[in-house]
């Protein structure tokens, strides 16, 4: 891929060139990653602390696919199924709303990358999967950003196994309400992120409500898309190991350290400033500092699980606008 | 930068009938062929000027599959206009857009504004809508129709501005642009140096 002098180390057309520095950490670090995986086991069940801190440093790019598949645990998914559940998916033909919207977004989906252009391989391999998930969830069907996530599984992994990730993510990272119909996954993480928002950046809420925009205005477009289409590659690939290895809780940190980070300049900014500013954050963020600030947040699970309780039972008015 | 009025509108129809297309092409005068499919909404905004009021449209661009709809009420809630998109080539979007007149009657600002752009016109020969039947259709919904072309230009800023055309119209038959404290439209008054906003009326969002 990179012997193509117009593609970045990711595959994408060279003016999304991102910088190809950390090209000796990651082989520095493959050594290392490859020993891990040989015991992994051994290293998942006995040192959890120990590979938590490893995968926040970043999952060589070249291992993404496996580790991300060792994380999600895709075995236990495929193994449920008869050996070619997949493949004869894949091989249905069908004609459904599903495949209709799948088939309009194929050739809009990453055009600009190296596997997705224009009826490459890379379309046929995501219509399949696509294709074969809506068959495989048919109450779930296809919504778009699924598309994008998808197409980036299988910048690291085979169609079959970027399937059970799919399905990884969906039930076992708890994805599918925010792409079902209705979407009430979407507007349980509005809730979230206000009331995180408030929490965590009291003065910044106050500016936003103020303003009349809520927090929660640009998550949809970022969340739903696991920050893949909206933040730069390397970002967002950096926000994925940690998420397959830690679940959701990651994508809100991210969120909140963002904002963190844009306070000053936003508290100065008028609605249409705050918009076009936050519009052009993904153009400045830096892998290494976004993580760093990420975790700088601290989130329980328990607050998390605490906010969903609250948003099904009792909900606080002042969170539910959006 | 002086602006005298702010129009909050939205683009709404179909997937893939070039929503994303025509704004950006109204408001950075490009076309990308190979446009990606929009999640959720983007936003972007332009300043125009109407004989001597000069205007800044906020334009939130929206996804089309048919499960955003679900979100869609963030975000054509208090527009003072809507876009709404068909692909000539394409039958069934032109059906999706009379649906969303039905959603946006029911839903919206009362007072919002439609214009309807019939787009891709530069695939005439493919056209599946009679352009006199979409013409009729909004004339009878009181909209305007445009035949655009975000690939070529045709059409699209004169769609765009007729949006705002029709909201100061409205405006100026009701009497008065500045509105109850309900209506989020901004109101905002150049005063010397200051910039006067109408307090919690405002937002762009």
């Amino acid at each position: 891929m990179t012997e193509d002098p117009q593609v970045d180390r990711y595959g994408f057309a060279a003016p999304n060139l991102v910088s190809l520095g950390n090209l000796s950490r990651d082989n520095a670090r493959l050594e290392k990653w490859e020993d891990m995986l040989l015991r992994w086991e051994y290293n998942i069940t006995r040192r959890a602390d120990f590979l938590k801190k490893r995968i926040r440093k970043g999952v060589p790019d070249c291992l993404r696919g496996r580790v991300w598949s060792e994380l999600a645990e895709i075995e236990k998914f495929r193994t449920q199924y008869a050996k070619d559940y997949y493949k004869n998916l894949s091989e249905t033909e069908c004609e459904s709303i599903a495949v209709r919207d799948i088939l309009l977004d194929i050739n809009r989906t990453f055009p600009g990358h190296v596997l997705f252009k224009s009826n490459g391989d890379g379309q046929k391999s995501l219509f399949r999967v696509l294709k074969a998930f809506s068959l495989h969830d048919p109450e779930l069907g296809y919504c778009q950003g699924m598309g994008f996530v998808t197409a980036l599984f299988l910048m690291y992994m085979n169609e079959e196994d970027a399937f059970w990730l799919l399905e990884a993510l969906m039930k076992k990272y708890n994805m599918r309400d925010f792409y079902m119909v209705g979407m009430p996954g979407i507007y349980k993480a509005f809730y979230k992120i206000n009331s995180l928002f408030k929490n965590y950046l009291p003065t910044l809420w106050r500016h936003f409500i103020g303003l009349n925009i809520y927090p929660s205005l640009f998550a949809s477009s970022w969340l739903m898309t696991l920050y893949v289409n909206a933040f730069p590659m390397d970002v967002a690939l950096r926000i994925l190991d940690i998420f397959f290895n830690e679940g959701p809780k990651i994508i809100f940190r991210v969120y909140l350290s963002v904002f963190k980070n844009t306070k000053d300049e936003l508290l100065r900014l008028d609605c249409d400033g705050i918009l076009d500013r936050i519009r052009t954050i993904p153009d400045s963020l830096i892998p290494d500092s976004v993580i760093k600030n990420t975790f700088k947040i601290s989130l329980s699970r328990k607050k998390l699980k605490f906010l969903e309780e609250e948003y099904e039972n009792s909900p606080n008015s002042e969170f539910m606008n959006w | 930068m002086e602006v005298d009025r702010e129009f909050k509108i939205v683009t709404l129809g179909e997937g893939r009938v070039g929503k994303t297309s025509l704004a950006m092409r109204y408001v950075r005068g490009q076309f990308n062929e190979k446009e990606q499919s929009t999640t959720n909404a983007n936003f972007l905004e332009k300043n125009i000027r109407i004989n001597e009021t000069s205007i800044k449209l906020n334009i939130w661009d929206t996804a089309g599959q048919e499960r955003f709809r679900a979100l869609a009420p963030n975000y054509y809630r208090e527009a003072k206009g809507a876009l709404l998109v068909y692909d000539i080539t394409d039958k069934e979007s032109f059906w999706k857009v009379v649906s969303w007149v039905e959603e946006l009657k029911m839903q919206a600002d009362k007072d919002i504004s439609f214009v309807i752009a019939g787009n891709k016109c530069d695939l005439e020969l493919d056209r599946q809508i009679p352009k006199e039947q979409a013409i009729a259709y909004a004339k009878q919904i009181g909209a305007a129709h445009y035949s655009t072309s975000a690939k070529s230009g045709m059409g699209v800023n004169e769609c765009f501005e007729e949006i705002a055309k029709l909201i100061l119209d409205k405006e100026s038959r009701s009497g008065s642009p500045i509105r109850s404290s309900k209506a989020r439209s901004r109101v905002i008054v150049k005063n010397q140096e200051e910039v006067v906003k109408k307090k919690k009326s405002g937002g762009c969002c």
